[in-house]
């Protein structure tokens, strides 16, 4: 306390750097602050960071291969040797948990980015320009969610076939409606601020204003959308996966390791089998979805620093 | 209210369109030639070249795109969605067979979403960072998360497999009686599975809605005169802060018919989502088409009722465009 009464120094010049120094934050710096408040978020970011890097690092933390089967150790139960037990072919359950997280983790990410660019382009368009290509544009987002999301890509995917890139590509091409609308909206009541008009006065291309110009001014919202849409892709790959229209067999995903828990005698009797993964996924998404509500918070203008 | 009703129904048509039309050419762009379904496999090596051809003719495949497109069109209007390739049935007779189980689910599923969501999200919201606020507000936000498969299968094993409580899926006992009880003990666990998602979300906007109607001054003004507080809570504030949670209670069909695809293959129930499953995975485009078709206009329906519901209750909406 007393230490911020009395300056540490009597040269004025000094005192206003140092003050000036103290005061500017950049918006990332007031973000952080505002984040690291939100103690349920902050816990989550620190478990979603080791669930990634565990994920990254898998063979680092395990001596078996996912793929590899032993005949003589099917089934078992949790003990020393495998921690999560054996599948019924003999594959570690702790190996294809961590490395199912990789794939798992991969299509969540890469599906939210396509989603998130296809989402701002056509938002972006859409909000600035407005007229003729706003309506066309919304009726297709209104086409693409009158289908019940699952029920649209499993369509997709028995038509275009299954696998990683495919299971990727459904879901960031099909997620895309709720951030279009979102960013639309941004550009709509954006548009017509002074700071449009002035780079309009200065005659800037469209394309400058809507990039440089009013992006930055939607990333707050928009952040918080992109780790919603994480989750909603990892949701979508095991939801797909579990339905045996995801990723196929052998490899290991959260989704196609709980389509074992189908089988009634597996869900009774061998609840290793399924768990973990179930576990893990419904770990990651709580965790993405708290990092995402302290983000809102976070990069919310309305809010007093 | 005429008008505005009319006014809503004509912004769908074209909406609805655009779907026949998506729905007609994603299948139109899926691989393999329809063609091969008209041919038993056995008969495959005896049939040549022209013979397909000449099926192709009389089957009206070898007509352009938008001429198939038209005339599909045109039964689509007098209610014929073709046969099955796989179960020779007419699509329409399976869709209304498969319906009758999905409906009570996901009615009851609805129905449990509005009555607890709704009642949890009062009590909460009339007692603002207690306990109960926090555990159940902490509890929503864990329901939000949990997809349908993941809270049908840990149901199904913790109140089936483990207490014991509920059957372990199907829709009545096997050989017992066909009794409404009977068909309603099958009914609780998989109803209640596919309602979590919807339950936590009616209740934290139900929550937030109390929140900020309890705010306002005509509360005060409640408050001021001497009403009873009962009165004020359920009277003044309930009423209004459900407004908004008619759109939300409205728009969750698509989850709930999504969810519902997870529920029904857990628990072997022989609904809308398995009949839509084997379609997918057999590759049936015929009942592909029409289960898209049928989910499609049902979210149509449902947001179009819940606009003029929304605008029966509230008559501001009508005013503005």
């Amino acid at each position: 306390m007393s230490e911020q009464m009395k300056p540490l120094t009597n040269n004025a010049a000094q005192v206003v750097q140092i003050e000036a120094k103290a005061r500017i934050e950049t918006p990332t710096q007031i973000a952080w602050r505002r984040f690291k408040r939100h103690r349920l978020a902050l816990i989550s970011l620190i478990v979603l960071v080791i669930i990634m890097v565990m994920a990254a690092a898998a063979p680092l933390f395990t001596r078996y291969d996912p793929n590899e089967m032993s005949l003589r150790d099917r089934a078992l139960s949790p003990n020393g040797e495998h921690w999560f037990g054996t599948d019924n072919l003999g594959r570690d359950m702790w190996t294809r948990t961590i490395y199912g997280g990789r794939i798992s983790l991969q299509v969540g990410l890469a599906a939210a980015l396509i989603s998130t660019v296809i989402g701002v382009i056509l938002g972006a368009v859409s909000g600035y320009y407005g007229r003729l290509i706003d309506m066309v544009i919304m009726r297709i987002t209104d086409v693409v969610m009158t289908f019940p999301p699952i029920i649209i890509m499993l369509t997709v995917a028995a038509i275009a076939g299954t696998g990683l890139t495919n299971v990727i590509l459904i879901i960031g091409g099909l997620r895309w409606p709720a951030t279009t609308r979102l960013v639309r909206g941004q550009y709509l009541s954006l548009k017509n601020q002074e700071f449009v008009l002035a780079a309009r006065t200065m005659g800037l291309p469209d394309w400058i204003i809507i990039m440089r110009h009013i992006l930055p001014n939607v990333m707050a919202p928009l952040m918080a959308n992109v780790t919603f849409a994480v989750s909603a892709a990892i949701l979508a790959e095991a939801g797909l996966s579990f339905l045996g229209m995801g990723i196929p067999l052998p490899t290991p995903t959260w989704g196609n390791i709980m389509e074992n828990a189908r089988s009634l005698t597996i869900l009774q009797d061998k609840p290793w089998m399924w768990m973990p993964a179930a576990i893990a996924t419904l770990t990651t998404v709580l965790c993405i979805n708290f990092v995402g509500d302290g983000l809102r918070d976070a990069l919310d203008p309305q809010q007093i620093m | 209210m005429g008008g505005y009703i009319l006014r809503r129904l004509l912004i769908n048509i074209p909406v609805l369109f655009l779907v026949t039309f998506l729905v007609f050419s994603l299948i139109e762009i899926a691989p393999g030639d329809v063609v091969d379904y008209f041919i038993s496999p056995d008969m495959m090596q005896y049939t040549t070249e022209e013979d397909i051809q000449r099926l192709r003719e009389r089957t009206g495949l070898d007509q352009p795109f938008l001429v198939r497109y038209g005339k599909w069109l045109g039964r689509l209007a007098q209610g014929d969605l073709g046969y099955s390739f796989v179960e020779s049935q007419r699509v329409d007779e399976l869709i209304v067979a498969h319906m009758k189980n999905t409906l009570p689910l996901m009615g009851a599923a609805w129905l449990m979403g509005v009555v607890f969501g709704i009642s949890l999200g009062v009590f909460v919201g009339l007692r603002q960072y207690s306990v109960w606020d926090f555990s159940l507000t902490g509890l929503s936000f864990l329901g939000l998360s949990v997809p349908a498969f993941i809270s049908g299968i840990l149901g199904l094993y913790i109140f089936s497999v483990r207490l014991g409580w509920f059957p372990a899926g199907g829709m009545r006992t096997a050989g017992g009686d066909s009794s409404l009880g009977d068909a309603l003990y099958h009914l609780v666990l998989p109803a209640a599975t596919l309602a979590v998602m919807d339950i936590a979300r009616n209740m934290r906007y139900m929550r937030f809605a109390m929140l900020e109607v309890l705010n306002q001054d005509y509360i005060t003004t409640a408050r001021a005169k001497g009403l009873r507080p009962r009165l004020v809570h359920y009277r003044h504030a309930m009423r209004n802060a459900l407004l908004p949670v008619i759109t939300i209670v409205g728009l969750s069909l698509p989850q709930l018919v999504a969810g519902a695809v997870f529920i029904e293959t857990i628990y072997s129930w022989r609904g809308m989502g398995s009949l839509y499953l084997n379609a997918v995975s057999g590759r049936d485009y015929p009942v592909i088409m029409g289960v898209n078709l049928v989910f499609a206009v049902m979210v149509l329906g449902a947001n179009l009722l819940t606009d003029i519901a929304y605008s029966a209750v509230d008559p501001r909406v009508r005013f503005e465009d």
